[in-house]
């Protein structure tokens, strides 16, 4: 009898917490990573995957949708070193502020959750909290981005397609000769710092030709989400021939929407810029880094916008018209969506462990095999390179 | 016609009845030089604007509202002449080394500016001889309020000003920040420095940077409305997160906390939350909400 009022209390307990969650991600925390630098050199990083992976730099983008509530269940692999995650401007209360001695961390080995509802659209950050200055650099950040409502940016300013530019810098001395396992990852010890002189300045990670082309349509709005998550400044500068137009910084719409030919961006800070339709002609954005106490111009990075007329006109990270059948299913489920080798599926049950099931790719389709699972209630999420593109309830019997 | 003359009247009594709250201030501050004690308890050869003869490493503020007039004595407590700047309100004078030096300004409009010893570039005001002169909105009377003056300094260029040489500032990299004159663990317990207050409370926070550095100061747990600037890089009006402030940049933000809890607020230029080369000891304070 005993066994069975604890079962129903585990069951009440798991469908409280989850049903108040629209979105689940299951994040992991380590520092065994290797990202590969524009000049064929690599640098043993820290950093967040979705479920077991590499790390590279930055974590995964994750997208959600304003006024969901958003669970972040995180993992922490990384032979000894706390960590935590800080949900920079999403304005958390005190428990999921990520900070080591006003809230908790994650010690190897353990999985605890941070909670935040997506109440303003906009582009925000995430990065661990633990000796920040040297888990940033490494690598532990990434981008949270939440979607308005008809992707109105703010109201009349509508977007057909969006990108998200993360700035930030590497000194490759700082990865070489590292104070790792030293105490500079303990939570609360004061260690020494090295002098802080870059050679690597990235764009989302990547650097000169490694860079990805933006692709867009030539007659749709282009919404840039800028931040910069560096310790040097960035100075952007838009493509001429088009109209650029600021509209929201740090996750609030600005009093003044002003058209602007470049843009000043400090550390931590992030914008919102609308382009106006890049027609066909070739365009590249600049960013420029700045050097933290001189402000002299010490680097820049080039991002080029290509064009691409085929296409869909209202492209979503999420389309709600995805087509996700049949739930409940007990094999196999077919997902809408195009794949390729850089697709992944998470499946994630109702205690929260997450599952990688076999896929098979099938013209615009993904199917998911679910015959081994047990019977239960499941959130299904389709990443590609690691963007969460969807994320739904599916039910196995 | 007679309600626009009666209407006239009224706008000239409201005139009047405000000329009338308008006060005389009188201040004095002294340019002293001391030794600035630092987080990592080094004693540094430093300027700095204080109440009296007595050496302290944080400036003293000068407070008005709109409308007031500062009546301000200047008294230059070296040997040798220094300026004295009030550059938003056409101020340029300088003191002979004992002189006192009178100054007459109005507030006339609400805001947080900069005195200092000389312009940027200047040797002495990168040398902590610089601080805030903040008007205040009427409006504003009752709230509580909070002063970050922000400034960092390097050690080597210190010694080097200190010597009589002139300094190289184009490879400037500092290795100390402080708020008010002083580092992180200096900080704990500071009134004027860390913010208090409750749950739907008006709080207004001045910010100043009288360094030479950028400095883009995060707020952990709220986002803050920039009630009045005096910056190129942060519009009036603006609800935000991270504020990057310039040097001789001027905030005054309003905070309303929804929530309560204890919440950082730091430099988002990492190194800048650091002091002596050891980290954290630098521009990192605390909101402790009610």
């Amino acid at each position: 009898m005993k066994r069975i009022a604890a079962l129903f209390l585990t069951l009440f307990l798991i469908a409280n917490s989850y049903g108040q969650v629209d979105t689940t991600f299951n994040i992991w925390m380590w520092t065994t990573g290797k990202h590969n630098l524009h000049d064929g050199q690599t640098i043993k990083n820290y950093g967040f995957t979705i479920g077991v992976a590499v790390p590279t730099i930055p974590g995964p983008l994750l997208r959600v949708k304003q006024g969901q509530r958003v669970r972040l269940d995180v993992r922490n692999q990384s032979q000894g070193a706390p960590h935590t995650i800080h949900l920079h401007g999403l304005d958390v209360n005190q428990a999921n502020d990520g900070v080591p001695s006003t809230s908790f961390v994650i010690e190897h080995k353990e999985t605890k959750a941070y909670e935040f509802v997506a109440e303003y659209p906009g582009n925000y950050l995430y990065h661990c909290h633990v000796a920040s200055v040297l888990h940033v650099q490494f690598g532990m950040y990434g981008s949270i981005i939440v979607e308005p409502k008809d992707r109105e940016v703010a109201p009349g300013y509508t977007y057909g397609r969006d990108f998200n530019l993360l700035m930030s810098e590497a000194d490759k001395s700082w990865f070489d000769n590292k104070p790792r396992h030293s105490t500079g990852d303990s939570v609360h010890a004061i260690f020494s710092l090295p002098k802080y002189e870059p050679d690597y300045f990235f764009v989302n990670g990547q650097s000169q030709q490694q860079i990805d082309t933006l692709v867009a349509r030539s007659d749709e709005n282009v919404l840039i989400r800028l931040s910069n998550v560096g310790y040097f400044e960035n100075l952007i500068e838009f493509p001429e021939g088009v109209t650029a137009t600021l509209i929201t910084s740090d996750g609030r719409i600005l009093p003044n929407k002003t058209v602007v030919d470049s843009l000043y961006m400090s550390q931590g800070e992030r914008y919102g810029v609308l382009l106006s339709p890049l027609g066909n002609t070739q365009r590249t954005l600049k960013i420029n880094y700045l050097h933290m106490f001189t402000g002299k111009k010490v680097h820049s990075e080039e991002v080029a916008f290509g064009i691409d007329e085929t296409l869909p006109v209202d492209e979503t990270a999420e389309s709600t018209s995805v087509r996700l059948f049949p739930n409940p299913a007990h094999n196999e489920v077919t997902i809408g969506l195009k794949g390729s080798n850089e697709t992944r599926i998470v499946l994630i049950d109702a205690l929260g462990a997450t599952h990688n099931p076999n896929i098979q790719l099938q013209g615009d389709e993904i199917k998911v095999d679910i015959k081994s699972f047990e019977s239960g209630s499941y959130i299904i999420q389709v990443y590609q390179k690691d963007e969460l593109v969807l994320s739904r309830s599916v039910v196995k019997f | 016609m007679k309600f626009i003359k009666q209407l006239g009247v009224l706008v000239l009594i409201l005139q009047l009845t405000q000329v009338s709250f308008a006060n005389l201030v009188s201040q004095t501050i002294v340019l002293n030089k001391g030794q600035l004690l630092t987080v990592d308890s080094i004693l540094v050869p430093y300027y700095a604007f204080n109440a009296d003869t007595v050496f302290s490493q944080s400036n003293e503020r000068l407070i008005l509202e709109v409308g007031d007039t500062l009546s301000l004595s200047v008294l230059n407590n070296s040997s040798t002449a220094q300026q004295f700047i009030l550059a938003d309100f056409s101020i340029s004078r300088s003191i002979a080394g004992g002189a006192t030096e009178q100054i007459t300004v109005v507030g006339q409009k609400a805001g947080v500016f900069i005195y200092s010893a000389g312009k940027s570039g200047n040797q002495i005001d990168s040398w902590g001889a610089s601080g805030m002169l903040v008007v205040f909105d009427k409006k504003d009377a009752g709230k509580a309020k909070f002063y970050w003056n922000l400034k960092e300094f390097e050690f080597k260029k210190v010694l080097q000003l200190d010597a009589g040489n002139t300094v190289d500032w184009s490879d400037y990299y500092p290795d100390y920040f402080t708020v008010n004159g002083q580092g992180k663990d200096q900080l704990v317990g500071d009134a004027i420095s860390n913010v208090k207050g409750s749950v739907g409370e008006s709080i207004l926070i001045m910010i100043a940077n009288t360094g030479r550095a950028m400095h883009s100061i995060h707020f952990h747990g709220y986002h803050c409305t920039a009630q009045e600037v005096n910056s190129n890089r942060v519009q009036k009006g603006s609800s935000k997160d991270t504020f990057p402030v310039a040097p001789g940049d001027g905030l005054l933000l309003l905070l309303v906390p929804d929530k309560p809890g204890m919440y950082p607020v730091h430099d988002h230029n990492l190194i800048a939350v650091s002091g002596g080369g050891k980290y954290p000891n630098g521009i990192f304070m605390v909101l402790d909400i009610k």
